[in-house]
Order: structure tokens, then sequence, then C-alpha cells
């Protein structure tokens, strides 16, 4: 296992969902270890697509030229969580905020076995940890977006992963809970986590993250948030026209 | 009036396999609202039946059953193929391959004789539950008695059974967060096609006793009735079985003592019944669900 390695790489890597079109052009960024790291863009711009498309989600991705920690997934595809948009998701399935927890465990528990009261106690660890414990009981359908939303991290957390893949975490929660989830993701990455997160809102980018990865299809900058939120890269990748001549100096 | 050992029994049996191996996995699709796919293999399976019947030249079990599993299983191969290369939804799909598949089955049904062998659009529709009867020859054992579709029916019902309990939480899974059950490595695509398989068995495997249209009823229906109530997915496959064979054996009572009760000249059919006592009670639950 190489731990020096990137924990996401992909080079030249292009993505689309099996009609002809492809969404994602030659992309090619590492992230760096520990970081927390935005991939921000204009709508459309196949942010979502390069995040499901490096997971192998999609139909049509070459996924041969991602790596994840020096190696394909399928090797080191535990230490890869993922947590879809919230729209991805049916809530008003039948189960608990611990049952949901629990599902990042399943992989662990393997096939045939059921939650045990052990497992069960990793997922309210986990709950703990996002500030959900005294709503384990609750059908998911009846907590408010932002409890959904962190109960969906705490599922991500207690998978145990070193790499943590969120598609627009942020979106439709309230100011205290982003406050939350920004905390625990910090904390996450203080202890060896690396996070790369879609955000839409370039207004609390500087925030939370470390990193930006700013995507149009392609990765237009990627880097030190200052340096790949530049307004000439931001110009670039929302296209609008070119920045006023003081920004550029 | 009592139920007969010979005539009600078997008939009850039947549809309590049928209920519990439809009905079991129906909760899945329901969950992953897909509950068109169901539908779907219901009416794909007629040119695998019929197909079966022109390769080998019998009605055996074994024949129909392999062309119908693969009826089956093409339709959804098929339909899943069009939404990814079309991106239409998926009711959209579903409708033109189950309805592209049942009309070849009609096809073939017409123009190749297979009409001749009671494959006769009765008992396609409203299968054969009344025909069904114990009747054990003198000296031999018990089970010699007990129809052929009855066993198909059983085996089919605890196999499907065996099959949810051993992958109850990957099966959920998938149907709660298909990304996430993918990702995770617990849904691989092994599974995703048993799934599939054993769905198109039930249905096949009922098809002869209960006709389509009971199939298309016991998949969606006890399922759809126990979603508003339930809190787990194993809580709702049980109330779904509990309230579909509550609701199928009030079904088959009222169809029994329709003269008594309609004064019609002969019972009603019995699959048809018990298929609109379920279809009206999913808005009943639904509305008791909404004033809880």
């Amino acid at each position: 296992m190489n731990d020096r390695a990137s924990p996401l790489a992909v080079d030249g890597f292009s993505a689309g969902y099996g009609n002809g079109e492809v969404i994602v052009h030659d992309a090619s960024f590492a992230l760096r270890r520990g970081a927390m790291t935005a991939l921000v863009g204009p709508n459309g711009a196949g942010k979502s697509t390069l995040l499901k498309g490096a997971l192998g989600l999609l139909p049509h991705a070459n996924t041969a030229c991602v790596r994840f920690f020096g190696q394909p997934l399928e090797q080191v595809r535990a230490r890869v969580a993922y947590l879809p948009q919230r729209a991805d998701i049916d809530w008003t399935f039948p189960a608990s905020a611990l049952d949901v927890a629990a599902m990042g465990l399943y992989r662990k528990i393997g096939f045939f076995r059921r939650v045990s009261g052990r497992w069960k106690t990793e997922a309210r660890r986990a709950l703990a940890l996002v500030g959900m414990e005294s709503l384990e009981s609750m059908p998911i359908g009846e907590l408010s977006g932002g409890q959904q939303q962190r109960v969906l991290l705490a599922r991500s957390l207690v998978q145990g992963a070193d790499l943590l893949m969120l598609d627009e975490p942020f979106v439709n929660v309230d100011f205290a809970t982003e406050e939350r989830l920004g905390a625990v993701l910090r904390d996450a990455c203080r202890s060896g986590m690396s996070v790369l997160a879609v955000h839409h809102d370039l207004g609390d980018v500087r925030r939370y993250f470390d990193d930006a990865v700013l995507f149009d299809g392609t990765v237009v900058a990627h880097g030190p948030i200052e340096d790949a939120l530049a307004d000439a890269n931001l110009h670039e990748a929302f296209k609008l026209g070119p920045p006023p001549e003081d920004s550029i100096a | 009036m009592m139920p007969s050992l010979a005539v009600d029994v078997p008939a009850l049996l039947a549809l309590l396999c049928a209920l519990v191996a439809c009905g079991t996995l129906g909760n899945f699709l329901v969950l992953r609202k897909e509950a068109m796919t169901g539908d779907a293999v219901a009416h794909a399976v007629l040119p695998g039946l019929v197909a079966g019947f022109l390769l080998t030249g019998t009605r055996s079990t074994l024949a129909m059953f392999v062309g119908a599993a693969c009826a089956g299983v093409l339709s959804i191969l098929l339909s899943g193929w069009a939404r990814r290369a079309t991106r239409l939804e998926a009711g959209a799909t579903l409708g033109v391959v189950f309805s592209g598949l049942f009309a070849l089955g009609v096809v073939l049904l017409e123009t190749q004789g297979a009409r001749q062998v009671d494959l006769d659009p009765e008992c396609v529709l409203f299968g054969s539950l009344e025909t069904l009867f114990y009747v054990p020859a003198s000296g031999a054992p018990w089970y010699t008695g007990v129809p052929r579709t009855l066993w198909t029916l059983a085996i089919a019902a605890l196999f499907t059974l065996i099959f949810a309990l051993l992958f109850l939480k990957e099966l959920a899974l998938l149907a709660f967060d298909p990304s996430a059950a993918r990702h995770l490595g617990v849904a691989p695509r092994w599974l995703e096609r048993a799934f599939l398989i054993v769905i198109s068995a039930s249905i096949v495997a009922s098809f002869e006793a209960v006709g389509s249209v009971l199939v298309i009823g016991i998949l969606a229906c006890p399922a759809l009735l126990a979603a508003p109530h339930a809190k787990s997915v194993a809580g709702q496959i049980t109330l779904s079985l509990v309230l579909g064979v509550a609701l199928s054996i009030l079904g088959y009572a009222i169809a029994a003592l329709s003269p008594q009760l309609f004064g019609t000249s002969t019972a009603l059919n019995s699959a048809g019944m018990i298929s609109l006592v379920l279809a009206l009670s999913v808005p009943l639950s639904h509305a008791m669900a909404r004033r809880a």
C-alpha cells in the first residue's frame, strides 16, 4: 500500500452517461493529503459526473486513469467513502437514523450477517460525532434536511475511510448545520482524512476548504484556494468575460 | 360455508405461496420505485412461455419455466439498456419493452399453433386457482394428491424467502441509495442479477396458478399497503405479507360466496376478486396512515 500517494489522482480522465455525450474532458489533478478540497464550478459543469465517474458509478468513464492512494479503486474501496446528493436518496424509505448510519458498515459486516449490537455501537458513535445520537431511532423521513445530511455524514464516517468524497453536502442545510458539518470535516482532516466536496457557494468556500479544483467540464485551475479561485480563473470558468485589469495584477 | 379440503385448501395454499414468492421481493421493487418492473416481467414472460412450448413441444414445467425466466430477464435487461441509451425515464422504456414483448408473445401464440394447448387468454389473465384439486389416490401417500403447481409454488416461496433473508441488508441499501451500495461493493452485479432472476422465477411459478392480473397485484399491492405504516424494511415485508394474506383470503371468500352475496349464478373468478380487494385496499391504507 502506497501511503504517500495522493488520495485521488486523475490524469486525462473523461466521463459521460453513455449516450455519446462526454461531460468530463481530459481532467487531471491530484488531491493533497489531509486537505479539504472544494470542487467548484458553474451549474452543469460536470462536477457530480466527475465524482461519480471516478468512483466507477457511470457506464462510461475511463477509470484506468484514476488512482486512489496510488491504486485502482477496487484495491482500496474500503478507504474511500462517498456521500451522494440528497436528491439521489429516497427519504421516504422505512429506516431510522441508526439504520442509515449502520449502512456504512455493511462492507465490514459482510454477506449473510446481521447488524448486531457491536456494529450498532459503532454506528451510534458516528451519530454522536455529528450530534445526532439523541435522534437515532427517528425515521429518516421525519428528520430535517440538515439532520438527514448529518446522518449521511455519520454513515460515511463510520466506514473508517481515508478519503471522503461528498456531493454538495451543504446544500439545503441551515447555517448552524453547515457550521457543524464543516467542523466535523475539519476534525476528520486533522486526524489524517482527506476530503473532496462539490461546493456551490463561492462566498463561503474559503471558510471551510484549504484547496480547490475549479472545474468547467475540465480542470480550469487546481491548488491552494487563493490561487485556484483567483479572479482570472473564476472569470474563465464562469465565462464572465475578462476580469478587470487591477484584479489580474 | 366451510372451506373444502379438496377444493379450497389447495387454492388457498397456492395463493399463500404465490403471495410469499411475489410479495416478498415486490417490496424491494416498490422501495426502488420500480413497481412497474414486476408488471413488465409479468407481461413479458408470455413469449418465453410460448417459445418454451415451441422449442420442446411440451408444457412441462421446466420448459415453460426456462423460457419464461429467459424472457423475464431479457425484458429487464432490455429496459435497462434502453434507459441508459436514451435517458428516457424508467416507466417509458419499460412500457415500450413489455408491450413489445407481450405483443410478440401474442403473435407467436396466434401464428405458431401454441394456442391449441390451452395457453388461452383466460388462463393467461386469471390463472387456474379453481382447478387445483387435492385428490390423493386411495392407499397412496398423502402427498401424491398435491397438485404439481402447488409444489412448484411452495418451492418458489421457500427459495424467495431464503434469498430475501440472506440478502436483506444489501437489497435494502440498493433500494435506499444505489450509488452507495455499488460504491461500498455490497451490491455487486451478480446480486442485482440474482434478484432479477429470483423475482422472474417467482412470477413464472405463480403465473400458471394465479394468472397475470393477480401476479401484478401481489407483486405491488401488499408492499404498497404496508409502506405507509412501516418503520423498517423487515417490518414492511412482514406487514405486507400479513395484510396480503388476510386480504387475499377475504377476496377468495367473497368470490366463492358471490351467489349468496350478489345473487350471481356461479362463483366469481377468485383471482379477479382478490386483485380487486387488494387494489381497493391500497388507497384505504394510505388514507389511514395520513389520519394517524
